[in-house]
Parts: structure tokens; sequence; C-alpha cells
């Protein structure tokens, strides 16, 4: 640029400022890269490091081994009959990592659907699997658009998505093994990796959910100390008064973060009900007429309490729910983050204050409970790669750009596991996802069930599918009905 | 030395040649990554991030136009990692605004000033004044056409200039944020 302007010199002289040290940029990059071909080395060794430990282990876990060794592809097949057995590959191939083996019993992939029949065993002799085990955010499924459209520099527009069925078939206690039903789906823009590369870095193992009263007695409870705190120590709570809200539901700033309130100093006062060390009573007491409870809780953890609901148990029975809550993060010496001074990785603590509107006096019968639940559960590195045999010629694909209610269902794929449809559409909103979808077949009408998937509303496209709850046989389909459009489908 | 030249010996070539390129972009991208995360850490590693990216995808990449290819890197990066940083607690989204700068080298009130800027703005405003990009090259970069990146610039430029001038307490308190 030549000349510049008065706003642009300004701006040029505020950049200018910005200064870096990049002297150990090359030798940081470099030692990453170095880092990154040791940690895949041993990876490759842990396998028959971890099968050397096992020799020496108990012989619970000996009986354990043994009993999964019986049980392969054939014997699961056999045992559970799943839905899409029939059309599953088997695959036989886990790894193991805190006590934990994931193995992959068989799978099969259409495009970017797939069907992945998979055992949890806790192999350690801890049994720590139960009904309630579940991979929730932690399960992985490798895409192969990033590392493509990154070497082209275009990750800006892409998101990699993908949705997952999961369904419990059994849980063994006997040898602490879970078996799952997983169905996939990834989008057509972030498809799915060959070979097919799934993994967790988190099992949940229990889920232990608790409504139960708090161990106090609410006629003592008194006066007891405070602090006032700036609005910018209040990090965001629920139902709070007009003199706290500030832009409640959007992103917008407090309109005055100086104005100060009242609230309880944290402290220790009673254990939970449901007795964990990483959540506590942190204080109660009266302000301003009003029964303030306030809880406290270790942040950055995993596992652990979930943040309890407070409420108030009449003598009558009923219940009162707090008018509002304030939420509160602490430093490590328990003062009060601000805002303005602090980020979320300064906090130590979460504290919930919940504000109760009752007659203060007479607290004698009133209960106070509370509900929630506690997550145990393990982190780790879980990945198998799967290899499975080319399945394009069991798929059909039709690319006929059938307008139906404004919406152009321009590329549909038909699999053993379902459809899925790519297109466009004009109106203010996609209204495909709850359409009907069916196939007809020689043996009748099949209905489709789903249609979860992705939009892009700048676009206007949607990339959707719908599942089958058994294997289709493609070749048999002779339309696929779209609400009342019937699409004929050519037989090959 | 062409940026071409640099561009076909870095993908073919290794370590060697990642070191060369680290010491002609490192500090050009370290500038650029921050401005757009107004954190210097994040930029930190948002930018070792790039050049093993770069270098683990270079056998992709077709040699030509090494900059661009390593800025829309860059851009992209930074942009995953406000996506990253962004919570839904508005605190942690207040935090992430406001929260004070001791380790960068921007003054307080550039930095206040520049975080009233959307993420792209602030890419846009770099290339255009910092790095001198024409409206076509921003184009390639940001993925938008030179005549909006034109009417965007100056509301940008306008909007960054009046912060500045306002000081750190200025009245706008709306954050929009990617």
């Amino acid at each position: 640029m030549s000349t510049f302007d008065k706003n642009e010199q300004d701006i040029h002289d505020a950049l200018s400022q910005i200064t870096v040290d990049e002297s150990k940029l090359a030798e940081q990059v470099k030692r990453r890269l170095n880092e990154q071909a040791s940690n895949t080395i041993q990876r490759r060794m842990r396998r028959p490091m971890t099968a050397a430990i096992a020799v020496v282990m108990s012989v619970m876990l000996f009986v354990t081994v043994a009993v999964a060794a019986q049980g392969g592809f054939d014997w699961f097949i056999k045992r559970f009959n799943p839905s899409f057995g029939e059309i599953a590959e088997p695959v036989e191939t886990y790894c193991e990592d805190q006590g934990i083996r994931m193995e992959v019993i068989g799978a099969q992939k259409y495009d970017n659907m797939a069907v992945v029949y998979l055992s949890l065993q806790d192999v350690s002799g801890q049994n720590r699997l139960t009904e309630q085990t579940d991979f929730q955010d932690g399960f992985t499924v490798k895409m192969n658009t990033q590392a493509q459209e990154e070497a082209k520099g275009q990750t800006d527009e892409i998101v990699a998505s993908f949705g997952y069925g999961q369904k419990m078939l059994y849980f063994d206690e006997e040898t602490n093994t879970i078996y799952y039903e997983f169905t996939i789906t990834a989008d057509a823009d972030s498809p799915l990796s060959d070979p097919l590369e799934l993994g967790s870095f988190l099992i949940y193992f229990d889920k232990r959910s608790y409504e139960e009263p708090v161990s106090i007695s609410l006629s003592d409870i008194k006066e007891t100390e405070t602090v006032s705190i700036r609005g910018g120590q209040i990090w965001g709570g629920s139902d709070l008064p007009d003199d706290l809200v500030w832009g409640r539901g959007s992103s917008d700033l407090p309109d005055d973060l100086d104005e100060l309130t009242t609230v309880l100093a944290p402290g220790n006062y009673a254990p939970m009900p449901h007795g964990e060390a990483d959540q506590w009573i942190s204080n109660i007491g009266i302000i301003n007429g009003k029964l303030h409870v306030q809880t406290g809780k270790l942040l950055h953890k995993e596992f652990g309490s979930t943040d309890p609901n407070l409420n108030l148990k009449t003598p009558d029975g009923y219940f009162i729910n707090p008018d509002y809550v304030l939420d509160l993060y602490g430093d490590k010496d328990c003062r009060l983050l601000d805002l303005e001074e602090s980020d979320y990785g300064d906090a130590v603590y979460r504290y919930e204050e919940a504000i109760f509107s009752i007659d203060t006096e007479e607290l004698d019968g009133y209960t106070l409970c509370c509900a929630g639940s506690v997550y145990s559960g393990v982190k780790g590195r879980w990945k198998v790669a799967v290899n499975l045999s080319d399945t394009s010629r069991k798929m059909r694909i039709i690319t006929n750009d059938i307008p139906v209610e404004g919406h152009l269902f321009e590329h549909m794929t038909l699999s053993p596991l379902g459809l899925q449809v790519i297109g466009s559409y004009t109106g203010k909103e996609c209204m495909a996802s709850g359409m009907s979808m069916a196939v007809e077949t020689a043996d009748g009408v099949i209905p489709l069930h789903g249609g979860g998937g992705s939009l892009n509303s700048q676009k206007k496209t949607f990339n959707l599918h719908w599942s089958t709850e058994a294997p289709l046989d493609v070749a048999t389909v002779t339309a696929v009905i779209i609400n009342d459009t019937r699409i004929p489908v050519q037989s090959n | 030395m062409s940026d071409t030249d640099l561009g076909q010996r870095f993908a073919a070539g290794g370590e060697d040649e990642l070191e060369e390129v680290i010491n002609l972009y490192g500090e050009k991208l370290l500038r650029y990554a921050t401005a757009i995360l107004c954190d210097y850490h994040e930029a930190e590693n948002v930018v070792q991030d790039v050049f093993l990216s770069a270098y683990q995808n270079r056998k992709a990449f077709d040699g030509k136009n090494l900059s661009a290819w390593l800025y829309k890197i860059t851009y992209n990066r930074s942009l995953n990692q406000l996506k990253k940083r962004r919570i839904l607690c508005f605190g942690e989204i207040r935090a992430q605004a406001v929260s004070p700068i001791d380790d960068t080298g921007l003054s307080d009130e550039t930095l206040c000033a520049l975080r009233r800027l959307k993420p792209k703005e602030r890419a846009l405003l770099y290339g255009r004044i910092m790095e001198e990009l024409s409206y076509e090259e921003l184009s390639q970069l940001l993925g938008c056409s030179p005549t909006a990146l034109r009417k965007r610039y100056e509301r940008a430029k306008n909007k960054l200039a009046a912060y500045l001038t306002a000081g750190q307490y200025g009245k706008e308190t709306k954050h929009e944020y990617i």
C-alpha cells in the first residue's frame, strides 16, 4: 500500500507494536517433530510389552483372556444374532490401555455409513465396567478430509462431522465385558477414513444418580460470613434477577461490572449426600432475609460430580426451587475471581450459590435436598484401525436432481445400511430432515428412520442420512419414496 | 531465492528445508497469528502447528506460492483455535474478551481495541496494512470476493481506528466471534 490515510497510519503504528520471539521456533518445531516420531515408535512397541505383562497377571485375568479368546466373530454372531450381523466382516482386532481392552469384533462400511460390533472388557481384574459404561463424548471416528484439506490450505469451511447410534447388546458380568453395536454416519465432505479407524480417549464406567436430603439442620441457620463482590465476579447463572442480568442469552457484556452484591464466603460447611470429595456444601446462611446455599466443586476433572440441583422440601412434602443461582469461580485460595482479571483456566473451584425466597424465620421442618450424578471413568488412548473389503458394488448411487417440496435431492446413495442424501433447498429453512422416507422393494415398502446429518444454511445445502432396521438388499429396491413423491430407481 | 524455488525445495526436502522456511516465515506468521488470536502463547502454539502440518503434508503441496499456503494454514488454524476457545458460559466469553495481557508485545490499549473486532476483520486489516496484500490476494486467503473485502476493510478500519482513539474503556461493549 503506497500511502496510508490517518486511520491506516494509526492502525499500522498500533500493529507494529507486536513483538515476537521467533529465535526458538525452529528448535521447538523440530523437537515436536522428533517427539511425534518417538511416540509412534513407542506405540508400536506397546502391544508386545502389554502381552508380556499380561503373562504375569492374576489367575482371574488369565481366565478372562481365555474366555475372550474363545469368543470370536462367529461366536458373537451366533450368540447375539445382531441386526446387521449378516453383512459384517470379521475383524477381531483390539487395543488395550488402562486395563481396558477395546475390540472391534466385526464391521462393515459403505461409503460414509458403517456398522461396527465392538466390545469393551476390563482385563485388569477390577471389574470396573457396568451396564452404565459409556464412551460419551470420548468416542472418535477418524475422518479423511481434515489432513487432505489442510494440505491444500482449505480447512476454513470444513466441519468434520460424524454421528453415531450406540446400542448395548449385552453386558457379561462374569467376564466384565460389554458388547455394542455402533452405526456410524459421516458427511460426504468429511468421509470416513479408510481403513476405518475408531477410538476413544474417555471411558465412563458408571453413572450414579442420587436425590437425597443434605444432612444439615436448617433451624440453626444464621447470618454467616459473606463477601461483597463486583458484578464482574458473577460468571453466569440461571434465572438471574433484573439487577444482575446482563444480556441473558447473548454474549453482550454486563452494563455495570462494578455494581456490588453480597454472596456467601466460600468455605467447607458440610459434605454432599453422595459423599464424594470433589464437591461439598461450601456455605449456607441468610442474607437480606433470603436463604443462600453455596456448593463448591473441583474444576477441570473429566469425571466426578455433576452440578447439583438444590431445592427445599417443605414440611408438607412440596419442593421449592431456588429463585436464582449464581455461578462463581475461585482460585486455589478460594478467592472469587473477577472476569476482568482472570480466565477460566485460572479457576480451581466452581461455586454455585442458590438463593431461596422463603420466610427464614420459619425454616424448622424444611429440608435441603440435592439431586445430581457422579461419574467414574478413566482417561486413556484406545484406537483400532479396521481394514474392510471394497463394498462399492453393493451400493446404488442415484444422481437425478429430484425436486421435492422446494428441496432438490441431488445425490442419493443406497446401501444395505440405509440412504444418504446430498441436496439443496430454496426456502428459509431446510425441511428435508423431517420428511418421511421409505424404499420400495419387490417385497413391499420399507420405512427408513433418522434424517440426521448436517445443514449449511449459508450455502443452503443438506447432507442427511436415514437408516434401516435390518440390511437392505439394494438390488431389490425399485423406488425411493420421499413424503408422497415416488422416485423410481433404475434397475442395474 | 524466489518463493517458488524455496516452495519446491521444501515440498521435496527434509528438516533442513523446514528450518529454512521457519527462519524466513516464522516471525511473520507469529505476528499474523498474534494479531488474529490476540494471545501470544496461543499464537506460538498455532504457528508451531502450522509448520508441523506443512512439513507433514509437504508432499501434497505443489511448491507454488509457499507464502500464501503458509498464511492460509495459519489463518485456518487460528480460527480453529478460536473455535476451541469459544465456550458457552458467558463468563468464559467475557474472560476471553478482556483478560489482561502480561505476555504479548501488544499494549493493553491496542489489544483491547483489536479484541473488539471479529477475528476475520483482524486478519483482513493485518493482511492489508501490515503485509500489504492486494484484495485479490486477500480474497484467496479469506475466501471472500475482493469487492466484499473492500467494503469490509473500510468498516473494520474505521472501527479499529475509533477504538484505538477511544482507548481501553471505550463505550462499545458488543463482541462478536468468528
